[in-house]
């Protein structure tokens, strides 16, 4: 389990090992992330996708550390750099938020404060991380906010307007402004489009990639739009059941699905072309109160064996790349 | 200013006058569909108490004629609003010939120093207690002593003066039992009079503060667990943001809008809003001077207090409306010609 799906070729920037994270909640423990592994190259993208429910957000948020109060982060690494987040005190880790790893939140619509000016709050992003040891904040605020805007292709002049005077795509912009303000080595964006629509989600995306590539900033980016992860992302890693299912390049993963629910998954994609009628997968989200035994997908897997009902496979490599979970492929490494 | 324009303040401004034009007639008519007749009841009292005077009805002819009585209603309405707009409320009934303007100028200073004090301080008291109630980052032991704060809550606050009285000052000895100051210091700016106004409106400020503290923590609080779960929160803690940064200027800044509109109007009724405290207390304020017109049923002085309270509530809505734009800056008022 502890192995490390990278390719062997560069030092990679970000390592996750076995990370499992539980909600505690009324009806009893909810284990949504459950040894998730992983790794980044630097400058990377990196897509987490999966129905709602299958742990992307609680596995991308619990590598900043900023689950709610009812989660236990109960085991693993996140490496960053050869440090481990989770060991950091409270202090080192709000240091490393933005300066080392940023997040473009979910909600662009209400992630800024409406109270206050945009310009504001890019400086206080900055602020917040002066008084520590890192040397690159201290250059000059505004020059930065200016640089940071203008590569985002905003007017210098947002900053003097509130939240609620922008659209969508410019608050979305503002939030990438914000998470590149520091040269973070990894970029979390968190379904970053979910609230805009198409052509402002492809706008966006282009700006995101645009200054990603000159930061040369890792990304991860969680959704679940298959079409907008095949345009942006390198590798693809599919959740299902707060695991991994499947590990791969992004042409690989789509041309080529190995595990049943991958496989489901881009057959329920629509296609132009076949103009097949709308598949979707069969049966519902495992209820992570009260999980299947063996492997989680295999109630709704329609190449389950008996023994995925008690055997809980692991993700192995069994092909250059591809890193799969399914008992299917077990014991037939490349 | 941002989110206003010159028309909509001109408009509130005029609105404002409006409501103290009506209010300041209805001041005028209420006494006057009133059974019975001030000045009767004034000279009548007289009679009585001198067990029968002579020429009666001539004494009862001037005064109506001194108070303007015997002119025709549009004459004193017309006189009366005159007099209305130069602060001129008339002569009291029961001090005769005393202006009601003079009685009254010295009970707005104690009250709005007393009250106003107060409904300040436990503002800012009851939003930090709120706001720490709230707060994740409150040591365990802070948040749990905190709601022996909201015990003074349960009591009235006049019993709650009782109470203090009965304590600090009839047993304790420590604070005097009533008035402003003492009457030996001479009023001068200076050392041992702020001492002794200071050491008289503790007992009063405390039952109102200790009362009301409550309620403002509890709505805080309220307001403030509102603002957890929004995504505002969560990239302010992702920001690396201090916790102290984020409580005041994510927290507690979008969660005060509220508060300011409750204090306003809290504000504008600190003329009549705690009339029993200055009462128990025997605080010479605007309460203590209008409990004093009605046992005596000073009309002149009921009908210029009513109008002072009526000025100050309109005038703290006047202000909360046109500084909203600054408190929540997305509310604006310049919007209302394009709908």
């Amino acid at each position: 389990m502890a192995s490390n799906p990278a390719p062997n070729s560069t030092e990679p920037v970000l390592v996750v090992r076995d990370l499992s994270v539980t909600y505690r909640t009324p009806a009893g423990p909810v284990r949504a992330v459950n040894g998730v592994s992983f790794s980044l190259r630097p400058g990377e993208r990196l897509g987490l996708v999966g129905e709602s429910g299958s742990g992307k957000t609680t596995t991308a948020l619990s590598l900043m550390r900023l689950l709610q109060t009812s989660a236990v982060i109960e085991g693993g690494q996140v490496l960053l750099g050869g440090v481990d987040l989770l060991q950091l005190s409270e202090e080192d880790m709000r240091e490393a938020r933005f300066a080392e790893i940023a997040l473009i939140p979910q909600g662009a619509m209400n992630s800024l404060n409406p109270m206050m000016k945009v310009g504001e709050q890019l400086r206080d992003t900055i602020r917040a991380h002066r008084a520590g040891s890192n040397a690159k904040a201290t250059a000059d605020t505004d020059a930065r906010i200016q640089r940071a805007l203008e590569s985002v292709e905003l007017r210098a002049t947002v900053v003097n307007s509130y939240p609620h005077e922008l659209s969508g795509g410019m608050k979305q912009r503002v939030c990438i402004a914000m998470g590149i303000l520091l040269n973070p080595k990894v970029i979390i964006a968190d379904e970053p489009t979910s609230a805009l629509d198409v052509v402002v989600q492809r706008q966006v995306m282009e700006t995101l990639r645009k200054v990603q590539e000159a930061l040369g900033a890792a990304v991860i980016l969680v959704g679940h739009d298959m079409g907008l992860m095949a345009q942006f992302v390198d590798r693809i890693g599919v959740m299902y059941g707060g695991k991994l299912a499947e590990v791969g390049p992004v042409r690989g993963i789509i041309k080529d699905p190995l595990h049943p629910y991958a496989q489901l998954l881009i057959k329920s994609l629509p296609n132009l072309e076949t103009k097949e009628n709308f598949r979707g997968i069969p049966g519902l989200t495992p209820s992570l109160l009260n999980p299947p035994s063996g492997c989680m997908f295999h109630p709704r897997c329609p190449q389950a064996m008996p023994r995925c009902a008690t055997d809980v496979p692991a993700l192995v490599e069994i092909k250059t790349d591809r890193w799969v979970s399914c008992l299917l492929y077990e014991g037939s490494p490349s | 200013m941002r989110g206003l324009d010159i028309r909509y303040f001109v408009r509130r401004i005029w609105m404002f006058f409006l409501v103290i034009f009506i209010a300041a007639s209805f001041n005028f008519l209420i006494p006057r569909l009133a059974p019975g007749n001030p000045i009767g009841a004034i000279t009548s009292r007289m009679a009585n108490a001198s067990a029968g005077i002579e020429n009666g009805q001539a004494m009862f002819e001037a005064y109506r004629k001194r108070f303007g009585l015997d002119e025709p209603m549009y004459v004193q309405y017309g006189k009366y609003m005159w007099n209305v707009i130069h602060l001129d409320f008339g002569q009291s009934l029961s001090a005769y010939p005393a202006d009601v303007w003079d009685i009254i100028k010295p009970a707005v200073g104690w009250s709005v120093g007393l009250i106003g004090v107060s409904v300040m301080l436990t503002f800012a008291l009851g939003i930090t207690i709120g706001a720490a109630l709230a707060w994740k980052g409150t040591p365990r032991i802070v948040r749990s002593l905190l709601p022996l704060t909201m015990i003074g809550g349960v009591l009235p606050y006049y019993l709650m003066g009782i109470l203090l009285l009965y304590v600090f000052a009839f047993t304790a000895r420590l604070l005097p039992m009533s008035g402003a100051a003492d009457s030996s210091i001479p009023v001068e700016f200076d050392w041992p009079y702020v001492q002794t106004i200071a050491s008289h409106a503790v007992l009063p400020a405390l039952s109102i503060i200790l009362t009301s503290l409550g309620t403002w923590a509890l709505t805080m609080r309220g307001l403030i667990v509102n603002t957890v779960g929004e995504d505002y929160m969560l990239l302010a803690d992702a920001k690396g943001l201090k916790k102290m940064r984020i409580l005041w200027w994510y927290s507690v800044r979008n969660a005060i809008p509220p508060q300011v509109t409750h204090l306003a109007i809290a504000l504008g009724y600190v003329v009549s809003g705690a009339i029993l405290v200055e009462i128990v207390f025997s605080y010479p304020g605007l309460g203590y001077q209008l409990y004093q017109a009605i046992v005596n049923s000073d009309y002149t002085v009921i009908q210029g207090i009513t109008l002072v309270l009526t000025l100050s509530v309109g005038f703290s809505v006047l202000i909360i409306d046109l500084i909203y734009p600054r408190l929540d800056p997305r509310v604006t008022y310049v919007a209302e010609s394009s709908g």
